[in-house]
């Protein structure tokens, strides 16, 4: 692709608008619709014709708004960097040097699919709110995204094949469905519940309410038995959406390795492509529960560079279906990766009976008097709170596991389900020790260790053995050549 | 790819907790306790207003049992801050800077200079009276683990900074 092309300030593709349009009336009505089906239900009412109104002001509006944002926004991408230009009373004009990029995606919702457009979107450290992106149509789009990839790395490639590393089958989306954490989209859909109901409170009348205060009443005298099938009626549907969610998050996914890094594409709705420099990559991780370690199933994570908002949503997980896949991933980030370690660090016990204390028993304690008094004896439904929290300790205390070696450090960890971290130490920004008064008594640490691409946190280790650690990782990144980006 | 992996003695390694630690400046804790003052003098007008306007307050006890609450706090707030002083050191070495801080949970980050992305000098209301800056130290390793040194004299702070600008350029 030659510069010329881009070299000087233009807009976006004309269809832009359309799509400015389409994206700002969703946003507007998943604000508004509860006021749009107050509005609609009640049309008997005096306000008829206020609505036909603002049915059709309000499109127009966001059609203006769609045409300035369209007309008021230039780009261009030179030599070096790619500028943009915005703002019609407050101009605006970003610059965003090409060795600043961390990454580039290409998106596509369906919005834009309509419009046979694609999003070019830019990553750069630290500037989550400030996201740039440019509209362009898909072969446009995929041109310059190479062309900024090869402009913002040194190492000038000649060959740019892609090697497949892996492709979801739809039985391996089936799996993945079926072995996800339903205990997520159960949190997930309360949550959508209660906003739905918090939405819809406004528009049922008053008496309405009452009945839903009256049926949340009958649940809280109904017997155990009711309440169990409830919960099972709950976990069956939460299987369901969890299967759905899986199936549309990871539909046409597809791993591939290039020499600047790995190129990830996924989504049927919302489709995006993400390329992930081995550089950035700041730590790994990946998880598997007991259902998924049974068919060979991991959920593998690359910890990149960013803020904590670039980091949400960039955060890359990647289905790997093979342990020939992992071994293949690991690889990338670190050759050999030892089977057994001669250092090892477990939690002390002290961990386990603290936390049992502070957030089994003491809560416990403190909710189960009142909920005594009004719910009687439902109230020993609380007894799992303990339970649930002496299981989650024991757990986690149990597979905690730390080592490392002169050139990495490896962690085993997980509650229900299992997950091993592997840093290097050249990555690490900085490292802290941090004791409570209690750890400062019986001589134990936290030792808390800072990356560009997240913070890991080692629990209740003895101080000698913090302090040996913290000294050794000061030594590997004040004296390694290897820099961390 | 060339991939060495010798043994290394870690007894040999310099040992950040034998670091002479400097504390912090006094006159950092003088702003410490101004801005308490300031702190406590505004959430004791707020607790006064709402005791003349609330009639459950218009008798001794509760006045006494407020006030008494508000002399704990008041008194457990300064002594906290107190030890978080004391408990408040540093360290440059040739690599790195150490800092030490809190009481009720004593932490010491080390940072490398050849991780830190940027540093600034600059003080507030109090401190510009006092003549002390404070050196505030950036990393790429989130918001949590950028540090504040307190208490120092801008000449050292500057000089400071002039330090580590230069040791992360070698």
């Amino acid at each position: 692709m030659s510069v010329s092309d881009w070299g000087e300030f233009q807009r976006q593709p004309f269809l832009a608008v359309g799509q400015i349009f389409f994206k700002t009336f969703i946003q507007l009505l998943k604000v508004i619709w509860p006021l749009v089906l107050i509005k609609v239900l009640r049309v008997d009412s005096e306000q008829r014709i206020p609505i036909d109104f603002w049915f059709i002001l309000i499109p127009i509006f966001i059609f203006i708004k769609a045409l300035i944002d369209y007309f008021f926004f230039k780009f261009r991408i030179t030599d070096e960097e790619v500028q943009l230009k915005r703002g019609i009373f407050s101009r605006k004009q970003i610059t965003l040097p090409f060795h600043t990029i961390q990454t580039v995606h290409i998106n596509q919702s369906w919005i834009q699919k309509i419009f046979n457009l694609s999003e070019l979107a830019f990553d750069t450290p630290g500037s989550g709110k400030a996201e740039v992106t440019i509209q362009l149509d898909k072969p446009q789009a995929a041109q310059v995204m190479t062309f900024v990839i090869q402009k913002s790395k040194v190492i000038e490639s000649a060959e740019n094949k892609d090697d497949l590393i892996s492709e979801l089958s739809f039985k391996d989306l089936i799996k993945m469905g079926i072995t996800s954490n339903h205990f997520e989209t159960m949190l997930i859909l309360i949550g959508l519940f209660l906003s739905f109901l918090n939405n819809i409170k406004d528009i049922i009348p008053d008496d309405n309410e009452k009945l839903l205060e009256d049926s949340t009443n009958k649940i809280l005298e109904s017997s155990i038995l009711f309440i169990a099938i409830g919960i099972l009626a709950i976990f069956i549907l939460t299987a369901f959406v969890s299967l759905i969610r899986t199936t549309l998050s990871y539909i046409n996914f597809q791993l591939s390795k290039t020499v600047k890094g790995f190129k990830i594409s996924k989504g049927l709705i919302n489709s995006s492509e993400k390329l992930i420099p081995f550089k950035k990559v700041q730590f790994l991780s990946w998880k598997t529960n007991w259902l998924r370690k049974t068919i060979d199933m991991y959920l593998f994570e690359f910890h990149t560079i960013g803020g904590k908002e670039v980091q949400n949503n960039l955060r890359i997980k990647v289905p790997v279906t093979s342990e020939f896949i992992l071994q293949k991933l690991i690889k990338s980030y670190f050759p050999d990766i030892p089977k057994a370690f001669d250092s090892n660090l477990r939690v002390h016990s002290s961990y386990l009976y603290r936390n049992i204390l502070f957030f089994g028993i003491i809560p416990f304690l403190v909710l189960s008097i009142p909920l005594f008094l009004f719910a009687h004896e439902k109230a020993i439904l609380l007894l799992f709170i303990p339970f649930y929290v002496i299981l989650y300790f024991w757990l986690y205390s149990k597979k905690y596991l730390f080592s490392w070696t002169s050139n990495l450090i490896h962690i085993k960890t997980g509650i229900f389900g299992n997950r091993t971290i592997v840093l290097k130490w050249e990555k690490i920004q900085s490292v802290k020790i941090s004791q409570s008064l209690y750890q400062q008594r019986k001589c134990l640490a936290d030792l808390i260790i800072n990356t560009a691409g997240g913070t890991i946190k080692v629990p209740y280790i003895p101080l000698e053995a913090a302090r040996e650690l913290q000294n050794f990782a000061m030594y590997k990144v004040e004296s390694s050549e290897e820099g961390w980006q | 790819m060339q991939f060495s992996n010798p043994d290394i003695d870690i007894s040999t390694l310099p040992k950040a907790e034998e670091s002479k630690l400097l504390p912090v400046d006094e006159r950092h804790y003088t702003v410490v306790i101004y801005y308490q003052v300031v702190y406590w003098i505004i959430f004791f007008l707020a607790t006064l207003i709402v005791m003349i306007l609330n009639k459950e307050f218009h008798s001794w006890m509760m006045v006494g049992i407020t006030l008494l609450g508000f002399a704990v706090f008041c008194f457990l707030s300064f002594r906290l801050s107190f030890l978080n002083f004391k408990n408040k050191a540093y360290a440059f070495r040739e690599h790195d800077i150490l800092f030490q801080t809190g009481w009720l949970k004593k932490t010491l980050h080390i940072y490398p200079y050849n991780r830190i992305q940027h540093c600034s000098v600059d003080a507030g209301v109090f401190e510009r009276n006092l003549g002390i800056s404070k050196l505030k130290i950036y990393s790429a390793g989130g918001n949590n683990s950028d540090i504040v040194i307190p208490g120092l004299t801008p000449e050292d702070a500057n000089i400071m900074r002039e330090l580590i600008v230069r040791k992360n350029q070698q």
